[in-house]
């Protein structure tokens, strides 16, 4: 089945394209772990996360030898950054794509096939949940803390969790 | 007809009730507070919890939604006792949406036609690889990128026309109209303009003039131009500023989606036998493409289209936010940034009917305009 996804989608101008991007990607996230566990690239200076380069200042600075793409307001520089959020982008896309792949062909074979009018329920609330802007989701997600909404007896039973 | 109406209607009506009561769901679960949090800084916390018990805000969300469902059928979106922002105020935003909604979408959908129309007939089901990648492209840009491209050239345009007309502002000037009345101006302007600028592309691409587009959106510019008096007429123009920056932002966000659903979709149907009979006969490129393309291309684009119904409320609400334009998507941003969950449910409420409303329109035109339904209605 693996060889058949690979060959059919190969096969296409996109797919060849979009092979070539995860290739950039994967390689990318390797050689920014080779670069920073061999020292080429000092840990102080590189990370990610709290690299700081004291030699330049102020930042943000323009792309150069040191920094390929320069740096952030914060000193982080931007290429190290952009090397280290392609593995979570990689996971995160295989993740969700594999859990919609299989709640949805659950959901919209299994169903039909054994119960034959709840397809019909199900066919509605799905149009109802496709109306549900994704973006719009995120920003109810992030508009803060929301634990407490949640029913006490629930998460300390079920998720070992207490809100202060 | 009547017997498809009815069942489009059932059907969206019960989609719509399903997603409000998702929506009622994740709005009370997931923003911090309720929509008595606000009155916390001014009155203590006993009389707090009373009026959260006097106005059912403690009751299970259940017995909440099904109130605001039956405050919604009585003529009352934002139920609740105290509000931040009456029915009066977010159902007046509905028109400032529709003025950069409607326009958006004859701009982008008649802007993504052109690579497929561009193309020659023997070539329509190969891949539009070049218009492909601008479309990903397109999709790729974030509006406030697009915002900030577009905004200065927008202004100096306006300024030279300014200078031009040796236009002088005059802000109260419109405080004639009622605001019902220079909303429905505006949004007939900007329609006319669109469909100027529509026809004007279309004629340095194909070196035809579209006459029906053209003489429409003249006839309506120059209708208002009558109707209104110059210096009406005028400050209407200068009206259209921000509208436009939002219609061309908003526009960009929705080409490249529309370019890609158009590109595949005429390449799947330049496969069908009956394209390759008419070119045997010796139809004309404009013929087949009115004729046999464009009529049989109309069912999966509406399929698309309904589909992408949820992609152009995120598009209104991240582009309005950009451009400062009051419409609903603007509104929704902040209602959920201020907690305003009664608000933001009555402007939910609003965008699932715009959604509903747009559904049936689809799917009627559909019915109209493919050959294989239209025989039934």
């Amino acid at each position: 089945m693996y060889s058949y996804i690979f060959k059919s989608t190969y096969r296409s101008f996109y797919g060849k394209i979009g092979y070539l991007f995860l290739f950039i990607l994967i390689s990318l996230s390797f050689l920014h772990s080779y670069l920073l566990s061999s020292e080429i690239w000092s840990q102080s200076i590189y990370d990610p996360i709290v690299g700081f380069d004291v030699e330049i200042f102020p930042h943000p600075t323009p792309p150069s030898s040191t920094h390929i793409l320069g740096t952030d307001p914060l000193g982080r520089d931007v290429m190290s950054m952009f090397m280290a959020g392609s593995r979570p982008l990689i996971q995160m896309s295989l993740f969700s794509f594999f859990i919609g792949l299989f709640v949805t062909l659950f959901t919209g074979t299994l169903i039909p096939f054994l119960f034959k009018k709840l397809d019909l329920l199900m066919r509605e609330v799905s149009s109802g949940v496709i109306l549900m802007p994704p973006p719009l989701v995120l920003l109810i997600l992030g508009t803060g803390e929301f634990v407490d909404k949640l029913s006490q007896v629930w998460l300390d039973q079920y998720m070992g969790y207490s809100p202060v | 007809m009547v017997k498809f109406l009815f069942k489009e209607l059932i059907s969206s009506l019960f989609s719509v009730f399903v997603f409000l009561f998702l929506m009622f769901y994740a709005i009370n679960i997931f923003i911090p507070g309720d929509f008595l949090t606000p009155l916390s800084l001014m009155i203590t916390r006993e009389e707090l919890d009373g009026l959260r018990a006097a106005l059912g805000a403690n009751d299970p969300l259940y017995q909440q939604y099904f109130r605001w469902i039956m405050s919604v059928l009585s003529g009352e979106i934002t139920p609740g006792g105290f509000q931040r922002r009456s029915s009066e105020a977010i159902t007046s935003s509905i028109i400032p949406t529709l003025q950069v909604l409607i326009p958006s979408i004859l701009l982008s959908f008649s802007l993504s036609k052109l690579p497929a129309l561009k193309t020659s007939i023997g070539r329509l089901h190969k891949d539009k690889i070049f218009s492909d990648i601008t479309a990903t492209l397109f999709i790729s840009l974030f509006p406030p990128i697009v915002y900030f491209l577009v905004a200065d050239k927008v202004e100096s345009y306006y300024q030279d026309i300014a200078l031009s007309l040796k236009f002088k502002k005059i802000s109260t000037s419109l405080l004639d109209l009622s605001s019902f009345q220079l909303d429905i101006f505006l949004l007939l302007f900007l329609l006319g303009l669109i469909l100027i600028m529509v026809s004007f592309i279309e004629l340095a691409t194909f070196s035809l003039i579209p006459k029906l587009k053209l003489m429409t959106g003249f006839t309506i510019i120059t209708s208002l131009y009558l109707y209104l008096e110059e210096i009406y007429f005028l400050q209407l123009f200068f009206e259209t500023k921000v509208p436009i920056k939002t219609i061309i932002v908003l526009s960009v966000f929705l080409l490249g989606e529309y370019i890609l659903m158009n590109n595949v979709v005429v390449q799947n149907i330049s496969r069908e036998p009956h394209l390759l009979t008419a070119r045997a006969i010796g139809y004309s490129k404009s013929q087949i493409y009115k004729n046999h393309i464009l009529r049989n291309s109309f069912g999966p684009i509406a399929y698309r289209l309904g589909m992408n119904i949820p992609y152009l409320i995120a598009s209104l609400v991240i582009v309005e936010s950009t451009t400062n334009w009051g419409g609903l998507g603007s509104l929704l941003y902040i209602t959920i940034t201020n907690q305003d969950s009664n608000a933001a449910m009555g402007i939910l409420f609003l965008l699932a009917l715009l959604a509903i409303f747009f559904r049936i329109f689809i799917s009627i035109t559909h019915k109209l305009i493919d050959p294989r339904l239209s025989s039934n209605v």
